[in-house]
């Protein structure tokens, strides 16, 4: 019987994705990033922010990832690939916040295995982006506030530099 | 029908309350990561069903086949 794999394994893989050069940088963003600052809250899937490496065409395709995972036995489910049991969305960086929120993510362990994070601050100010903005995004933006990692001043200032609304 | 004014709770019962939750906020904040992994996979196994009877689920949108 195969051992159930766990958390870490997924884990893994996104680092073994950044060592193939099949993303040039990765940071876990959304309600797993959450897990790594604040409490937990109910989530379904994994959402990476990637920099993909250089493409010839200015239309992003995310089609060297779904390569990847297929070479490795990854489902692909539409916009997701089940790794390790985990429906993981590789969202490429829409602009240059994400790009900052990918830069300067924290590298931290679970499991011993090294995983990049995006901090707090830039995850409430992708959560404060309008095209992300929905109440319950609102809400996490305001947790993470509360979260003792939290910079607030670097916060006031993403939502100034971005133009965000608080 | 006169209704009988209804007894509310004093200030300092409802500051105890929200400190409460605020500590409770905390103490979960401060889980090690494993366990917080952990309780987010409880979170599905909780949640999944109710979300179920407001909506169709998602292929993907199941409890996740993995340990902490």
């Amino acid at each position: 019987m195969k051992p159930t794999p766990s958390f870490a394994h997924a884990l893994r893989a996104l680092e073994e994705l950044k060592q193939a050069a099949v993303v040039e940088d990765y940071a876990v963003a959304g309600a797993m990033a959450l897990v790594f600052w604040t409490e937990p809250i109910p989530t379904y899937d994994l959402d990476v922010l990637v920099f993909l490496p250089h493409q010839e065409t200015s239309l992003v395709s995310l089609g060297t990832i779904y390569q990847w995972a297929t070479a490795r036995g990854y489902a692909v489910d539409g916009e997701h690939v089940i790794i390790a049991g985990l429906p993981v969305q590789f969202l490429p960086a829409h602009n240059e916040l994400a790009d900052e929120a990918i830069g300067t993510a924290a590298t931290l362990e679970y499991e011993g295995i090294p995983v990049r994070v995006v901090r707090p601050e830039y995850l409430v100010a992708l959560y404060l982006e309008p095209s992300a903005r929905t109440p319950k995004r609102r809400e996490r933006a305001a947790a993470l506030i509360e979260a003792a990692a939290t910079d607030r001043g670097l916060v006031e200032q993403l939502i100034q530099r971005f133009g965000l609304e608080p | 029908m006169t209704q009988r004014p209804r007894a509310r709770p004093t200030p300092e019962l409802l500051a105890r309350l929200h400190q409460a939750k605020a500590e409770l906020h905390a103490r979960r904040s401060r889980m090690p990561l494993k366990e917080k992994v952990a309780m987010v996979l409880e979170l599905q196994r909780i949640y999944l069903p109710l979300l179920a009877r407001h909506r169709p689920l998602a292929s993907w949108e199941r409890p996740w086949d993995v340990e902490p």
